[in-house]
């Protein structure tokens, strides 16, 4: 905002007017001096003029969108996209879960027929044991409290930014260990526990991570460096992935892999 | 992020921006279309994402080398380009204008500098003044001034002689 006060209004403060870009005050004081000056009323108009004309302007360069839909290539790319790999991993145990449950169950089932027998026989020894056998079968069959199920680790890529990549972790704790390896990948991939990602070409921030974490480093890279809480730790250049002597003096474990 | 929701919400005006930016259709659809396979590994919330996505694409467009001097050479030959192919049922004359207004359009364009060219294009898409200081990275104060500059100098080459016509008349 500028010189609303003074003897004429910049061109600036017009066009923000016009795009609606003035604060309330701002607005009131431009509208109160355009009233009474014919000079900054007429570059107003101008300027409307002009903006209206751009727009016609650069319609003429205008081509449709080639998409309609989500073109097959992002819609696969979405499909293999980083998603987390607890999602993967989880439900794949689920399928194999119910599978076992359920085959559990009709053995029960059956058990349970051939014994029913046995069991309305009064004060049948059988009785203890088949009363014994379905608690066991309740509790394989999960009827009772659902172990909590462990989301394991998640997983992200990162791009390189003219050939090079930077992994920050944040609060790092001695919980925590750091394994670094090279991958023949073109994107550098991070994969931990409960982690918080922010992503850039170039960059992968990893926030409040806990147990294992690996970071795994494009060989084609330029450069690559993994960073704790502002110490680098492990450097990748010159084609040669190194721990720096700094990876002993942070909280988390650091491993190199420098094994392939 | 619904990642196809986003796709259908944002892919048109991306498309047209990065279209006026780089003057080339197969070009622009590259641009976008690699600005939404990073978005697929940034997840953001919803109302970052349109903001997100132009940053991206206007990145590339800046800093890669290769589509730099890919747009160099398409402007150069832009006028033979399929783009400005006819429509069947164009009369000739009207494919004349046509060309006439396009060539008049990136010329306009072409004489602004790569930022200014952005920042107009941005506001063309209707982004806030304090969005397009964060994606041009520029002082959110001069934005206004900027854009007013580069408003003023698009419109003198783009059409001059009508420009000032009108503007005489409405003024």
């Amino acid at each position: 905002m500028n010189d609303l006060g003074g003897t004429h209004i910049e061109d600036g403060a017009l066009l923000a007017y016009l795009d609606g870009e003035l604060e309330d005050v701002e607005r009131d004081a431009l509208e109160a001096h355009v009233s009474d000056c014919s000079e900054c009323a007429g570059r107003r108009d101008e300027l409307r003029f002009v903006a209206k004309h751009v727009s016609n302007g650069l319609e003429a360069l205008d081509a449709p969108s080639p998409w309609t839909e989500l073109p097959e290539s992002l819609r696969q790319a979405s499909l293999d996209a980083v998603r987390p790999i607890s999602s993967a991993r989880s439900a794949r145990a689920g399928r194999a879960g119910r599978i076992g449950r359920r085959s559990i169950a009709t053995a029960a089932g059956l058990f349970f027929v051939l014994a029913a027998g046995a069991y309305a026989i009064p004060g049948s020894p059988i009785r203890g044991f088949i009363d014994n056998a379905l608690a066991s079968v309740a509790s394989a069959v999960g009827l009772g409290e659902e172990a909590p199920v462990d989301p394991g680790p998640a997983g992200v890529a990162v791009d390189l930014r003219d050939g090079s990549v930077r992994v920050l972790i944040l609060g790092a704790t001695s919980e925590l260990r750091v394994t670094v390896f090279l991958t023949s990948g073109e994107s550098a991939l991070v994969t931990a526990r409960d982690p918080r990602f922010r992503v850039e070409a170039g960059l992968l921030e990893i926030s409040d991570p806990t147990g294992e974490l690996e970071v795994a480093l494009p060989r084609g890279a330029e450069g690559a460096t993994v960073e704790v809480d502002g110490s680098v730790v492990a450097r990748f250049e010159n084609g040669q992935l190194v721990r720096t002597p700094a990876a002993g003096n942070v909280p988390a474990e650091i491993l190199v892999r420098t094994d392939g | 992020m619904d990642f196809e929701a986003a796709f259908h919400s944002h892919q048109a005006p991306l498309f047209r921006y990065v279209h006026r930016l780089v003057g080339d259709s197969d070009l622009a659809s590259d641009v976008v279309q690699e600005s939404f396979v990073r978005l697929l590994s940034n997840p953001l919330p919803d109302e970052d994402v349109r903001r997100w996505l132009f940053t991206v694409a206007t990145n590339l467009v800046r800093d890669d080398a290769r589509m730099r001097s890919r747009r160099q050479r398409l402007l150069a030959e832009q006028y033979d380009r399929s783009d400005l192919a006819s429509d069947p049922i164009e009369i000739p004359d009207q494919v004349t204008i046509r060309r006439e207004r396009v060539k008049a359009a990136r010329d306009a364009l072409e004489q602004l500098s790569e930022r200014d060219r952005q920042m107009l294009l941005m506001r063309e898409e209707g982004f806030r003044y304090s969005e397009i200081a964060k994606v041009i990275d520029v002082a959110p104060g001069s934005v206004g001034t900027l854009l007013a500059r580069a408003l003023r100098r698009f419109a003198k080459v783009v059409d001059p002689v009508h420009l000032e016509d009108e503007s005489r008349s409405s003024g």
